[in-house]
């Protein structure tokens, strides 16, 4: 080898690749990140704060030099030696999620599968009809629903029953067709050798979707369990405008109860429980999201959407 | 109750349903927008026959094959299997296992779960048996050896030791079932009286039960079975977890899966996920099996180990196999009978042998065998036939008078098709006719594919609302039936130009030497391929690339020039103008 040759070898192998456009990346993403992060630091900031701090100090993010307290945390749970409503609301949004999970995969499931396997006159259209409406804002609905349950209830004088309400208040989300959009795309693609060899196996419909389509499309439900879960822990207009009907403090939603808190403008007092409690609320949101992070992702992926 | 008169054809029918296993009686699909993809298929299987059907792809085997499998319906036409009438029978229920090109396993399931998954969602006929007094017997014999039995229970404690769970250690070593194994584990061993007053009652017990099913009028044998009037009484329900381990290990033994019971499928090799498939299928101990191109994903050397183990696996679980493929080696190699198609059209059912020599038309002559035949003109003359400049073969009388009744009969046929264009009725019979004719004609090589121009919703709206397109009023199917009658008409008023075909293992070849004798054919190698223990020699005659095979011995190079004999009583003579064969 001569000397140029080696020379030449040196100049290639540069000693350590500096990639501009992937730290460029990394501050954009940092920077949007920490927009994102921001109001939530703030929030656990302040409902750490005790009540003197939040009057003296309202733009400090953490509360002042030995200014940390726990007191608006042990406030709402337990007032007066009771059980505050808080526990109350979280129980309420926590069946309401719940229910509405387990309803949304039973029936927007048994639609995919039926559009995906099934061979019936005016599938195409039925599914491109459907698909349609999606294009139609659901907040149209909301007058036509509202005098559906308020016709139904005075009927039936459940009008005021706290089952009838939460009864209405999860049904109307529970058919999405955006759920049956990502269902379909994800049972689009199962081979559908496998399923006309379970049919041939002597399995009826319901058993292979059990059996065999359902664990095969695993990470796609828990995707839509988890965008239903958030969905219904955070919705706000529908519930707010049934649950207004109740005198009754206990029946509401956190969600609906927490905008009752922080609208309230008398004082400085009640904006460090109202954080609390909404720093409270995320607690589920959030354990439920570390733990299927890995699974939604996955579920992304197979399904072809963002969101 | 007045009899309803069944009209011969009917009758026919029936009795065809009757005397096969499976009978496809014209059966026709179509499809809304894509046209008949096959048309008027007959054919009729009996017990324990490897049909294959074979075709090129596009051809309608696969729907055939899926139609029989109640994936696809039927349009027009009647399945039987078994003697029953299929059409409308929903897939489970048509006793018979499919397997697929892409072996179609389920992914999130063991190999094991794969083949126990038809044995556990379906009843099965099983002997009724007594199961209490099964395990009150094996309990008795159990208890009657202590030292042995209470050893062994024992001995299972210590799952570490065994490698099993104790109630499944207990079950092998003393070949018992699994509610008696529950039992002995539950037994209180150091109780010296317990086993002798355990006995006795399991045999007082033993005897209820006899007599009990004695007084229903059934025989309650010694392994627990119950007989009517000796005959066994037979009950369709849900085999048991040990019959269903027992039965996938039967399969796997059959298929060699032992090692692989554990796996995932994605863990196994494509030979493996074939095997598999397979024990799914005949784990269900029908006697129908319908396989659609199962070896197509598999590479070249595995196929052809799996075709003869799908073979011997045939023969030896005494199935009715009925087998789509487009190789025609598949089919050559593996077939009791081969169905060979045509653009939905059957063109011959016959065994291979019969197939190969005997090809009823050009499409069958060219789609079968490799290296494939060769074809080439010759001009009859009502005496010989005349090849290239200078070579004749005398024909036989006996041709002579085939080949005269040959073209009147077609002739007479086209007649009447031409005919039928003018009726509304037979129309569409007419039309048919002549799509078969031309399904005989058709090349081999898969048909190219035109891509369609995508349709949408203003393309659609501009058909229906656009300017029609004017019709010529004649239909392109009875101008080439007028063209083709003319042309058959030629054939009987002097000479005529014949397609002949001959096998490549029909023509003698040798080097030439010298300068060649009067009458003898010669030609010059253009390519001289080595397979081994021979070569396929490719050269020009009569205007026509040859292939002929030829032993290894002779050492051939482009450019020999060969001396070439045609075996002349093999030569296989077609009508140019429907494809049909003469002689």
């Amino acid at each position: 080898m001569n000397d140029a040759s080696i020379f030449f070898l040196e100049k290639k192998k540069p000693k350590k690749r500096v990639n501009v456009s992937k730290i460029v990346s990394f501050f954009i993403l940092l920077i949007v990140c920490g927009l994102f992060v921001f109001p939530f630091v703030y929030m656990l900031g302040t409902s750490l704060k005790t009540e003197e701090d939040i009057i003296l100090h309202p733009l400090g993010i953490f509360p002042a030099k030995g200014g940390w307290t726990l007191s608006n945390y042990t406030g709402f749970i337990i007032r007066d030696g009771k059980l505050d409503n808080v526990p109350k609301w979280m129980f309420n949004s926590f069946v309401t999620c719940i229910v509405s999970i387990a309803v949304t995969l039973i029936i927007c499931t048994l639609v995919a599968y039926a559009f995906a396997f099934l061979n019936f006159r005016g599938r195409k259209m039925l599914f491109t009809t459907l698909i349609m409406t999606m294009t139609i804002p659901s907040v149209i609905g909301t007058t036509a629903q509202y005098s559906m349950y308020a016709n139904i209830g005075t009927l039936t004088k459940l009008i005021a029953n706290p089952v009838y309400i939460y009864f209405w208040i999860i049904m109307p989300g529970t058919a999405g067709v955006f759920t049956v959009y990502l269902l379909k795309n994800a049972l689009d693609a199962i081979p559908p050798e496998i399923v006309e060899s379970a049919r041939s196996d002597g399995a009826s419909n319901l058993r292979i979707y059990f059996r065999i389509v359902m664990p095969l499309i695993k990470s796609t439900l828990l995707l839509i369990g988890l965008f239903c879960f958030t969905g219904s822990w955070n919705s706000l207009l529908w519930p707010q405008l049934l649950l207004s009907g109740t005198g009754e403090q206990g029946y509401l939603t956190i969600t609906v109860a927490l905008i009752g808190y922080t609208n309230q403008v008398d004082g400085w007092s009640a904006k460090a429980v109202a954080m609390a409690t909404s720093a409270f609320s995320m607690i589920p949101i959030l354990i439920i999201f570390i733990f299927t992070q890995r699974r939604m992702i996955e579920g992304m992926a197979t399904t072809g959407v963002k969101r | 109750m007045e009899k309803y008169e069944l009209t011969p054809e009917q009758q026919q029918m029936l009795e065809r349903a009757d005397r096969y296993f499976v009978s496809l009686q014209n059966v026709e699909k179509v499809y809304p927008k894509g046209g008949k993809v096959v048309c008027d298929f007959n054919l009729d299987v009996e017990k324990h026959e490897f049909i294959v059907i074979v075709g090129p792809s596009g051809c309608g085997k696969s729907t055939t094959l899926r139609m029989i499998g109640g994936l696809e319906e039927i349009s027009a036409g009647n399945l039987f299997l078994d003697g029953e009438y299929s059409n409308f029978k929903p897939s489970k229920d048509r006793k018979m296992a499919m397997v697929f090109q892409s072996y179609a396993l389920y992914p999130q399931m063991t190999v094991f779960e794969n083949i126990a998954f038809p044995l556990k969602i379906n009843v099965f006929p099983v002997v009724k048996k007594d199961e209490a007094c099964i395990v009150a017997r094996q309990m008795t014999e159990c208890l009657k050896k202590p030292d042995v039995t209470s050893a062994i229970v024992r001995e299972s404690a210590n799952t570490k030791l065994t490698g099993a769970k104790p109630v499944e250690y207990v079950m092998a070593r003393l070949n018992v079932v699994r509610a008696c194994a529950k039992e002995l584990l539950k037994f209180d061993w150091n109780d010296p009286v317990a086993a002798a007053k355990k006995i006795a009652e399991l045999e007082a017990f033993v005897a209820a039960r006899e007599e009990e099913s004695r007084a229903q009028g059934l025989e309650l044998r010694e392994n627990g079975e119950l007989f009517r009037d000796g005959a066994p009484v037979i009950v369709r329900e849900k085999l048991s977890r040990d019959e269903i381990a027992e039965r996938v290990f039967r399969a796997a033994r059959i298929l060699d899966l032992g090692p692989y019971l554990d796996r995932l499928p994605r863990e196994l090799s494509g030979g493996q996920m074939q095997r598999v498939a397979l024990g799914r299928a005949i784990v269900k101990n029908v006697s129908l099996f319908l396989m659609d191109e199962p070896l197509s994903n598999l590479d070249a050397k595995l196929r052809l180990t799996m075709r003869s183990e799908i073979v011997k696996l045939h023969n030896s679980i005494g199935a009715t196999t009925i087998y789509v493929t487009h190789d025609q080696t598949e089919a050559m190699t593996m077939a009791s009978r081969v169905v060979v198609m045509s653009k939905g059209f059957i063109q011959q059912i016959d065994t291979p042998a019969n197939i190969y020599n005997h090809s009823a038309n050009l499409f069958v002559a060219r789609f079968i065998g490799s290296p494939s035949i060769n074809l080439f003109e010759g001009e009859y003359d009502g005496d010989s036939i005349r090849v290239g400049d200078g070579y004749r073969m005398q024909m036989s009388e006996a041709f002579q008078a085939a080949y005269r009744a040959f073209y009147a009969r077609k002739i007479e046929e086209f007649e009447r098709c031409l005919e039928g264009f003018d009726d509304i009725e037979r129309r569409q019979k007419s039309i048919e006719y002549i799509h078969k004719i031309e399904s005989a004609l058709a090349d081999s090589a898969p048909p190219i594919v035109v891509r369609k121009k995508k349709e949408n919703l203003f393309t659609r709206l501009g058909k229906r609302f656009g300017k029609k397109q004017q019709t010529t009023g004649v239909l392109r199917e009875r101008e080439v039936a007028a063209e083709k009658l003319g042309k058959l008409k030629e054939a009987l008023e002097g000479k005529f130009t014949l397609t002949l075909g001959i096998r490549p293992e029909n023509i003698g070849v040798m080097r030439a030497e010298g300068a060649p004798a009067e009458g003898k054919l010669v030609a010059e190698t253009s390519a001289a391929e080595l397979l081994g223990a021979e070569y396929d020699l490719h050269f020009e005659l009569f205007g026509r690339n040859f292939i002929v095979k030829a032993p290894a011995q002779g050492n051939y190079a482009v450019g020999d020039k060969l001396l070439v004999t045609l075996c002349e009583e093999n030569v296989i003579v077609f009508d140019p103008v429907t494809g049909d064969r003469i002689n």
